[in-house]
């Protein structure tokens, strides 16, 4: 694989902030809106067998915000005109937590452009009566703890990410993911109604001691996508792709490997 | 100076160490730390020391509202007001009405038009955003705070103000029908008071309207700057603001001397700045309800969060005035100088403060203080008045 490389992609009027690198089968991967975000050892594992593509949600990470960005439907109509504008097929799209929703819903207003959907710790779901961690109610570090499992991970995450630098983009960064998933939180209660209407192929993916979206979360999900599957990553929290980088990938790699789909 | 009454109404009889394990009297302090035989009393208690207050020749009486903490009793403020308003001969006001929080705001134009009738025209309504940790609390979205605040207030002013029926079309609020009945006895609409720690968005938006700002508490030195902040914004906005525009937000305990003040204060002020308010940023500072200006700010003021205040720090910093006859008469008089503002909103019980002290506060109050800041205005007002 290469270095990711940046890139902007006009849709809708909004110039994209589009990471590439790798080469292969095309696989979108949106992040989350909780956690460190970005380019890791997750998405570089990916692109040793892939071309993968992340792009920086809009509003996110200091790029403008679209007059239109109320809520996760916002975005989900915006890529699915993104991949319209690249004339995109058989794309493997990957979401993870508030991406993941992004992703179902987007799949749920047409998957015809999806060669398979892998969602990761999605949020967009409400199990009923299964306690859920609280992410806004609490400092940065604190929060950091909840969407970990393992004490040295939620370190590693705190010393990597809370730094003065990133302090400005950090807090606008919350207050776009407060806008998206504080109420009703976390989840949109007409999504699951039209789950059904998924027709790629679909992996769920979840974290064993995800304290933000515990495991029933993750059979909600397979029960409620048509075909779905379910894998369970042992001692891995709600960040998995930042706690379990490598097992994710491979993961994720051994599924997009297994749909006869060319790009 | 119009000093007003302020009351709180917090739950005195808490158990404090329960505040500290929990961390919090807010969100999530349990209520079952809540005893209704005590709070029954508590309400009664603090009623009587509301129309006490307007027997004594308070400006007028101030209640407000908060939600699930032991902080302060009065979720539903117009329940309290209604107490009052045929009870109190003086000004009636909420301070204020948390907008946001709502998902019909006529609810509140319909509330403070009743008021404002059975006061005949001495209601003040106050319209607030309502604290960070509410919307924990209430689970509205932070990040519509401000825009949710501000089509609520155009709302209820439109109501007000425009005959009904008239449709609402908005982002936040949609109604076919406005047409609230009774509508305000003052016309066009009783005066508005709007509080706030401080943000400078707000005190822009006050002064453009033309609203009396209200400082919450805090250290007198940021009061003076941020009344000066809103008669600058005020000479943006056109015009030149009266003193009768600031309203400080303090509290006032009055013994015969000043060591027997601080004496007998420390354990209810203590209590109060340590246990009742909550100094947790991340509670507070909800994401979109403080701009990450001021979040960083907040987050700036080393020991904010676990530094415990002594009284003596809190009477250092000036948030509240202590002492006696004579030093509260000095020091309210300096702070009416210095920062130009002609409304007192004086809080006479805090924090664990029993009635009877409390009655005791009031007297001295009454028979020291008022009667020596009745016709008193700011000194450069004055100057400029001869």
């Amino acid at each position: 694989m290469g270095e990711f490389s940046a890139h902007a992609v006009e849709v809708d009027g909004y110039e994209l902030r589009v990471a590439r690198a790798g080469a292969g089968a095309a696989v979108l991967v949106l992040g989350d809106v909780f956690g460190p975000g970005g380019i890791g050892g997750f998405h570089a594992a990916l692109a040793k067998k892939h071309a993968v593509e992340a792009p920086t949600h809009p509003g996110f990470d200091a790029t403008p915000t679209p007059e239109w960005l109320d809520n996760v439907s916002d975005l989900a109509n915006f890529y699915l005109d993104y991949l319209k504008a690249r004339a995109s097929r058989g794309v493997h799209l990957v979401g993870l937590g508030v991406g993941g929703w992004i992703a179902a819903d987007l799949a749920t207003r047409d998957s015809s452009r999806l060669a398979s959907l892998t969602l990761v710790n999605a949020a967009g779901l409400r199990v009923d009566g299964v306690a859920q961690a609280d992410v806004f109610l609490g400092t940065e570090d604190e929060a950091l703890r909840r969407l970990t499992h393992d004490p040295a991970a939620a370190e590693r995450a705190i010393a990597e990410t809370l730094t003065p630098e990133s302090e400005d983009t950090r807090l606008l960064n919350q207050q776009y993911a407060a806008r998206l998933t504080w109420q009703p939180r976390l989840h949109d209660p007409h999504l699951r109604k039209w789950l059904r209407r998924i027709e790629a192929p679909t992996l769920v993916a979840w974290g064993a001691e995800n304290a933000l979206f515990p495991k029933a979360y993750g059979a909600a999900w397979r029960d409620l996508i048509p075909g779905a599957k379910l894998e369970t990553i042992a001692g891995c929290g709600h960040l998995a792709a930042f706690e379990k980088p490598a097992e994710l990938a491979a993961i994720v790699s051994t599924f997009i490997a297994g749909q006869r789909v060319s790009a | 100076m119009k000093i007003f009454h302020f009351h709180l109404m917090p739950y005195a009889d808490v158990n404090l160490q329960a505040i500290r394990d929990a961390g919090t009297a807010w969100v999530t302090l349990s209520n079952k730390e809540y005893d209704p035989v005590k709070g029954a009393e508590l309400y009664n208690q603090y009623l009587d020391q509301m129309e006490h207050a307007d027997s004594l020749g308070f400006y007028g009486q101030i209640v407000n509202e908060h939600h699930q903490t032991a902080y302060g009793l009065m979720p539903i403020p117009g329940v309290m007001a209604g107490a009052l308003a045929r009870r109190v001969k003086g000004k009636l006001a909420v301070l204020g009405r948390a907008l946001p929080l709502v998902n019909n705001p006529l609810t509140i134009a319909e509330e403070f038009a009743m008021l404002d009738n059975i006061t005949r025209g001495r209601f003040i309504a106050g319209f607030v955003r309502g604290i960070g940790a509410e919307y924990h609390s209430f689970g509205v979205n932070p990040a519509e705070s401000l825009g949710r605040f501000q089509e609520a207030h155009d709302l209820i002013i439109r109501a007000w103000t425009q005959p009904g029926p008239f449709v609402h079309e908005g982002k936040y609020f949609n109604f076919k029908y406005v047409n609230p009945w009774p509508t305000p006895y003052q016309k066009p609409h009783p005066p508005i008071f709007c509080p706030s720690s401080g943000s400078l968005d707000t005190v822009r938006w006050v002064a453009q309207k033309r609203y009396t700002y209200c400082q919450t508490l805090a250290p007198f030195e940021m009061v003076a700057k941020t009344f000066d902040l809103f008669r600058e914004e005020a000479d943006k906005a056109g015009y030149e603001s009266s003193p009768d525009q600031l309203a400080w937000s303090n509290a006032i305990f009055v013994r015969e001397t000043d060591e027997k003040a601080l004496r007998d204060v420390r354990p209810h002020l203590e209590a109060y700045m340590n246990e009742f308010l909550t100094r947790d940023p991340a509670m507070m500072m909800p994401p979109g309800y403080s701009s990450p200006a001021s979040i960083k700010r907040v987050r700036a003021m080393r020991g904010y969060r676990t530094a415990r205040q002594t009284a003596e720090d809190v009477l250092d910093k000036g948030i509240i005035i202590v002492g006696s006859p004579n030093t509260v008469r000095e020091k309210l008089a300096a702070a009416q100088d210095r920062a130009k503002f002609n409304i007192s909103l004086t809080k006479t019980q805090f924090g664990t403060m029993p009635h009877a002290l409390v009655t005791e506060n009031q007297h001295a109050i009454a028979e020291e203080i008022l009667p020596y800041f009745r016709d008193r205005l700011p000194a450069a007002a004055k100057l400029a008045a001869e």
